[in-house]
Parts: C-alpha cells; structure tokens; sequence
C-alpha cells in the first residue's frame, strides 16, 4: 500500500512535466491531458513488470531507479501517441496564438525544446524518448533552435556562417 | 577584460563584462556582415553550438580561455545568450487548470486500485496454497 502511494504521488507530482509535454505537441489542453492518462494506461499494459518492481522494491535507490524508468516510458508515449494524434486533429486544433513560433515547427523539433529546454532530463535520455541517436538529435537541436529564432523573425544569416571566416 | 577567479562561473564573468560593455548591439538590431566586420573570429562559427552545451564541457573550458583575447566572440556570445533566452520563453510551458488536475488524479487512482486489485487477486490463491501446505508440514 505504501509503494502504491509512491507511485501515485509520483504521477501526480509529475503531471505538470507530462501535461507540458504533450500540450507543446498538442497545444490543446484537453487533448493533451488525455495523451497523458493514455501513455499512463499503456504503461500498465506493457510495462506492468516495472510496476510490480517498484512495489515490491525496498531499496530507495532501487525505487528512483525504476521511477526514472517509469518517467522515461510515460514520455515516449506521450510523444508516440501525441504524434499520432496530431495527424488526426490536425485542422481542428487551434494553435496557441502566444506560441504560434513554436508550434509554426515540426512536432519532433518541439519535443525536443520542450525537453531540452523545459525538463532535467539529459541529452541521452532525450534521445531514448525521442527514438533517435545522439548525433542526430544534436543536428536536430541545432535546426529546431535556427527555425525558432527564424520564426521569431530574427535574421540567422550571421549565426550560422559556414563559409571561410578571417580568423584573428 | 575580467581576470577570473578559480571557481567562478564563465557565466559569472560575462555577466560582469557585459555590464561595462557599451558595444554590445540590442537583439533584435541588424547584425554586422561578419565579413566587413575588421576583425572576425573563426572560433565564432562554434558558438551556437556552445549555448545548448553544459558549462563544463571541454569546448567551454576552450572558449572560456578564449573569450580572455576576443571581444568578437564575446559580443557574439552574449547576443547568442539573449536568443537563447527568447528561444526558453517561446516554449509554452502550459499547467493543466484545477480540473483537470483533479480529474486526472481520480483517474490515476482508479488505475492504481485496479492494479492493486489485480495483485490481490494473483496473490490470493498463494496464499491459500502456503497455508493449505503449512498444515501439512505442521
């Protein structure tokens, strides 16, 4: 009974990460909330092993280790299932009119500020949630960061120079 | 140009240097064609790359000894850091409102009792079998 409250102030606690997350794929706070409660009910489906672990774990490191797990696992469905959706709800979403630079994006190179930007998680992390390597997900980093400015409507001519420079 | 301290944060000194740098352009202003600028940095091209890097990355320690001999990259860096603050506020950080919150910790305990029924039920019959054999040990 004990562990099952840890689990469940774990979920509660990180509601706001989660819900960020999948209303920066989204940008509906309705569906996003759903997207969460989904990648939770996968969760039991698929991993219910990871469940059973921590509620039958004692040892604290081996608890946050398998919360890590359980954070990691929510989040990639998040991006999984909030990616299908988006397909579908396409023209029926209205874009948060505060962020239209953001989501002018693709929905990878949101996820991937989003998570960069807005949680702790490390880049090797990321890229698990994200289903890429580390290489790739750096170029994407540098190309989500580029498109952002340009959406903001900032001129990234000079900061991206590739050509022969004069050095000092 | 700031002599630094042993500890003190690269950040720590560009804040410092760039109080007393009355050169430095607003964001948003058009920048300098870097290639009529009188002195351009090659190590400039790195910069980018180096503001989504942690502080202690090597190429950080680099840039860090770097900065030291060149304003360039300095002034680069530091309009590089606003962009980077601009791009952190673009990103909607959204809160679910109270009831949604509410509805969805109803719905995670839902789950959880499901999931705690489930245990029960598949320890239950266990239990049963240890305490069947018990007698017969006993």
């Amino acid at each position: 009974m004990l562990y099952m409250k840890i689990l469940e102030s774990f979920l509660l606690d990180n509601n706001k990460i989660f819900f960020g997350f999948a209303y920066s794929l989204l940008s509906d706070d309705l569906q996003a909330q759903q997207v969460v409660i989904d990648a939770i009910y996968v969760l039991n489906l698929k991993r219910a092993e990871l469940i059973e672990d921590l509620l039958t774990t004692p040892e604290k490191f081996k608890q946050v280790d398998i919360l890590a797990q359980i954070n990691k696992f929510i989040l990639t469905q998040i991006f999984t299932i909030g990616q299908k959706r988006i397909i579908h709800l396409k023209n029926s979403i209205a874009l948060d009119g505060g962020f239209l630079a953001f989501y002018n994006m693709a929905t990878a190179k949101r996820a991937l500020l989003f998570l960069k930007y807005k949680t702790q998680l490390a880049f090797s992390e990321i890229a698990e949630i994200l289903g890429m390597n580390e290489f790739e997900l750096m170029g994407l980093l540098s190309c989500a960061q580029k498109n952002l400015i340009e959406n903001l409507g900032y001129d990234t001519k000079h900061l991206f120079t590739t050509g022969e420079l004069i050095t000092l | 140009m700031n002599i630094e301290k042993p500890g003190s944060s690269l950040k720590t000194v560009i804040t410092k240097d760039k109080k007393n740098n009355n050169k430095l352009e607003g964001l948003g202003q058009t920048d300098l064609d870097p290639l009529s600028c009188d002195k351009v940095c090659l190590h400039s091209r790195k910069l980018f790359s180096l503001i989504s890097c942690d502080d202690d990355t090597s190429a950080f320690e680099f840039m860090k000894r770097h900065f030291q001999e060149c304003g360039y990259c300095q002034n680069q860096y530091y309009k590089l850091l606003a962009l980077k603050t601009e791009i952190i506020s673009s990103i909607p950080d959204a809160l679910p409102d109270q009831t949604m919150q509410d509805s969805y910790a109803m719905e995670v305990s839902e789950m959880l009792a499901k999931i705690e029924n489930r245990r029960n039920f598949s320890e239950k019959p266990k239990m049963f079998l240890d305490r069947f054999l018990s007698l017969f040990n006993n």
